[in-house]
């Protein structure tokens, strides 16, 4: 019997109409991609494969740029070309060594401490005809107040005896990374100095101005937190001062946040710590997955006709026309007959779920360089399918009451248009708790609800109960029906 | 051997099948005949499992179609008058797919798909639609269907409408080749030439009740007239004469009819032999005649 339920399911899966859908799946699962990037309004610089960190710095007579060039993966990029720009001219230039970090002097302090109204620096890097450019935001150089370093922007900066000895991080980097730290590292100091921190895949990324000793360690949540404690699983990692650092980590499994701890050369106490949520999917994707289900809603929107009409062709059709009867002339009773199709059709649904998913995330990913998400295509797969199904059982428990096919046809495709209004009602009305779960989508909406956290709470139990109910109960209704019936 | 017992089935509130009940036994033809909307088909219908019957039962080979269809059902062909299949499948395919309910794996049933399709005629054609098939074609395909388990039971349901001689002829000799073979074949038509032609048993349905059950020779015999048929070599206006002193005769040529003669046959070829009596016999009546001489005995 396994033989027909593959011969159904093929014929169900090969169906002109399927095949035409699927390959619309297709694209909308790239369109889905594409809609998503612009509905969370990211853009190239955002996720472009070239990362800046460098810091700038000064004495009496000269400027410096340290720095580094490195890709998404935190890998170092060599000879990658790197311009400094002053009032729109070119300073000087050098180009990454294996290692992908560089050193530029300039001749002259650059005038970080005025107060001119446009950027009068830029750092440019070019690689593979991809390009990165940081610009000055003038700002006032506050240095320090009351002995507490003032912070401005994405500057630091100290007045030591008159002379600036500030230090400027200079940062332009897609919005990939896990957590990102820019921090001064002596608040109390003559000297000011900062450490800046990216990680980039598994790979951590530092720069600091002064000699470092970083303590790094995770854990599975906030609540757990206790930085006055000894980190568990720490990683120790020394830096000098302004010598570039990518450092291999070894996350563990499940954690979603990070404590930094920060000590100087010969000082047992930290003199800073940090907290920063690590994100499974980068920072942009934190940022951008949560449109995902609009984005995919408005693909997938016309999901259920397809699938009514499949359940059409495959089951209300062939028994009103006829076609069934001389099947059932052959060693198969009506349940078998029935529910093989039924299968069939689910297994289809299923299938194009899978596909307009995966293409959609795979191409998210491509796109932008969000790692894929796994259980992002596996939840909205779950999702859409225990949605459409509801559909298919609806047509076959029409299909089952009625010979007269137009009818069995019509009215499905009514609930399909009906039905999803309760989403919109449901919020509107808090008295009626019990709404939202009428819906043949509630358990996609529990889904998104517990991906991004973008729809009203639901109980899973609850939302479980009633897309299994949706699936289930029709189809069994349209099977009696059909069983009761004759042919 | 496909026996029917005590089958009532109802449409509704209607009545379509009244306690129907014959048999046909292994090495037998039956005929099955009725008006349009006697209830053949429906019978059949039940048969073959695609209805349900209100009461009574089917026997295929002792197995109950109502109670253990799919093991009933491998003992039986049918072909129908019209068959409907899923016209967007490819034939050979669509074969296959039903091989499966039979138990029968894919690249077997492929192979005996091909062997059949090239038996009934249908090689070459596997690939098309059935869509494209003619109506013989169909009715052809769904003999090769019927064939997958090579049942020891047949039914052939109005098959012979809609064919062409050829095709006639080619279900006429399949029917008497079951019969050679030992098989049940229950043979539905309105054709009744044809069922006088090949059938042991004519089973007579009006208004969804079985009328009668007889044997061919049965019927032959109770179709019997009493008129004569003379064909002379020399006829004359007195030959009219002399015959008519046996019963109202009229001649048509050389060809004189004598109604209710009241001779018997060397009476009548003595007193005309001087007029070359060529061939002389009975006049018979067809199973078309039986068959409305019942109908009219139940009152219509």
């Amino acid at each position: 019997m396994a033989s027909t339920l593959l011969y159904d399911f093929k014929r169900s899966l090969l169906k002109p109409v399927v095949l035409i859908t699927l390959v619309f799946f297709a694209i909308a699962g790239m369109g889905v991609s594409y809609h998503l990037v612009h509905l969370s309004g990211i853009g190239p610089l955002d996720y472009e494969n070239l990362n800046l960190l460098a810091l700038y710095y000064h004495s009496v007579k000269n400027s410096f740029i340290t720095g580094i060039v490195f890709n998404n993966q935190g890998e170092p990029l060599p000879d990658a070309e790197v311009l400094v720009m002053h009032d729109g001219k070119v300073v000087n230039s050098t180009v990454t060594n294996n290692q992908g970090t560089f050193n530029i002097t300039i001749g002259y302090p650059l005038p970080l401490n005025t107060s001119e109204s446009t950027p009068n620096i830029v750092v440019k890097v070019e690689y593979n005809g991809l390009t990165r450019s940081w610009s000055n935001v003038p700002m006032l150089q506050l240095g320090i107040i009351n002995g507490v370093s003032q912070y401005s922007g994405t500057s630091f900066g100290a007045l030591s005896s008159g002379v600036n000895y500030g230090v400027t991080p200079i940062i332009n980097s897609s919005e990939l990374w896990k957590f990102s730290e820019c921090v001064p590292i002596a608040p109390n100091r003559s000297v000011s100095g900062i450490a800046v921190l990216q990680e980039f895949d598994d790979h951590l990324i530092i720069l600091s101005s002064d000699n470092l000793t970083l303590e790094l360690g995770f854990f599975h949540n906030f609540s757990a937190l206790n930085v006055s404690s000894p980190l568990p699983n720490k990683k120790v990692v020394n830096v000098s001062a302004f010598k570039p650092e990518i450092v291999s980590l070894d996350i563990p499994n499940g954690a979603n946040c990070v404590v930094v701890e920060y000590y100087l050369p010969n000082s047992p106490t930290f003199v800073d710590a940090s907290i920063t949520p690590v994100h499974p999917l980068t920072n942009l994707g934190y940022e951008v997955l949560p449109y995902y289900p609009s984005a995919l809603a408005f693909y997938v929107g016309f999901f259920p006709f397809v699938a009514i009409y499949l359940a059409y062709s495959m089951f209300t059709n062939p028994r009103s026309d006829g076609a069934l009867e001389f099947l059932l002339a052959r060693p198969v009773t009506k349940g078998i007959l029935y529910f093989n199709r039924l299968i069939a059709n689910l297994l289809t649904v299923l299938v194009s779920s899978v596909i307009v998913n995966t293409i959609a995330v795979l191409a998210i990913s491509l796109y932008t360089g969000i790692p894929i998400a796994s259980y992002i295509i596996i939840m909205e797969t779950l999702g859409i399918f225990t949605y459409v199904s509801a559909y298919v059982s609806l047509t076959y428990m029409f299909g089952g009451l009625t010979k007269e096919s137009k009818l069995a046809l019509g009215i499905p495709v009514l609930l399909s248009i009906v039905l999803p209004l309760i989403n919109f009602l449901a919020p509107l009305s808090p008295n009626v708790p019990w709404l939202a779960y009428v819906s043949p989508s509630v358990l996609e909406s529990y889904i998104n609800d517990k991906i991004f956290n973008i729809s009203q709470p639901l109980s899973l139990s609850g939302s479980v109960i009633s897309a299994a109910l949706w699936v289930t109960v029709p189809a069994i209704i349209g099977y009696v029906a059909f069983k009761k019936e004759d042919i | 051997m496909i026996k029917v017992e005590r089958i009532t089935k109802y449409f509704g509130k209607r009545k379509v099948l009244d306690d129907v009940t014959f048999t046909v036994n292994d090495g037998e033809i039956v005929g099955f005949v009725g008006l349009n909307g006697a209830g053949k088909t429906t019978t059949i219908r039940v048969i073959v499992g695609v209805l349900e019957p209100n009461s009574g039962d089917v026997f295929i080979d002792g197995i109950s179609i109502t109670k253990d269809k799919r093991n009933a059902s491998k003992r039986v062909g049918w072909v129908p008058e019209l068959p409907i299949f899923e016209l967007d499948a490819s034939a050979l395919d669509y074969f296959v797919y039903i091989a499966g309910y039979y138990g029968i794996g894919s690249s077997e049933a492929r192979e005996l798909g091909k062997r059949l399709f090239e038996e009934l005629g249908l090689s070459g054609r596997e690939k098309d639609k059935l869509k494209n098939y003619s109506q013989g074609m169909k009715k052809r395909f769904a003999l090769a269907v019927s064939l997958i388990s090579d049942p020891k039971n047949f039914i052939f349901d109005e098959v012979l409408n809609g064919l062409d001689p050829q095709g006639i002829q080619f279900f006429r000799d399949l029917a008497l080749k079951m019969k050679k073979e030992g098989k049940a074949v229950l043979f539905s038509s309105h054709i009744l030439s044809e069922v006088e032609t090949i059938a042991d048993k004519v089973v007579f349905i009006h208004k969804g009740k079985i009328l009668k059950e007889m044997s061919i020779e049965e019927i032959k015999k109770s179709v019997r007239t009493r008129d004569l048929k003379v064909v002379l070599g020399d006829f004359k206006p007195e030959a009219l004469a002399e015959a008519s002193k046996f019963g109202q005769a009229t001649n048509n040529g050389n060809v004189i009819i004598i109604k209710d003669c009241k001779g018997d046959i060397p009476q009548v070829s003595s007193a005309l032999s001087k007029y070359q009596v060529v061939e002389i016999n009975w006049l018979k009546g067809n199973l078309e005649e039986f068959f409305f001489k019942i109908i009219n005995e139940q009152g219509g």
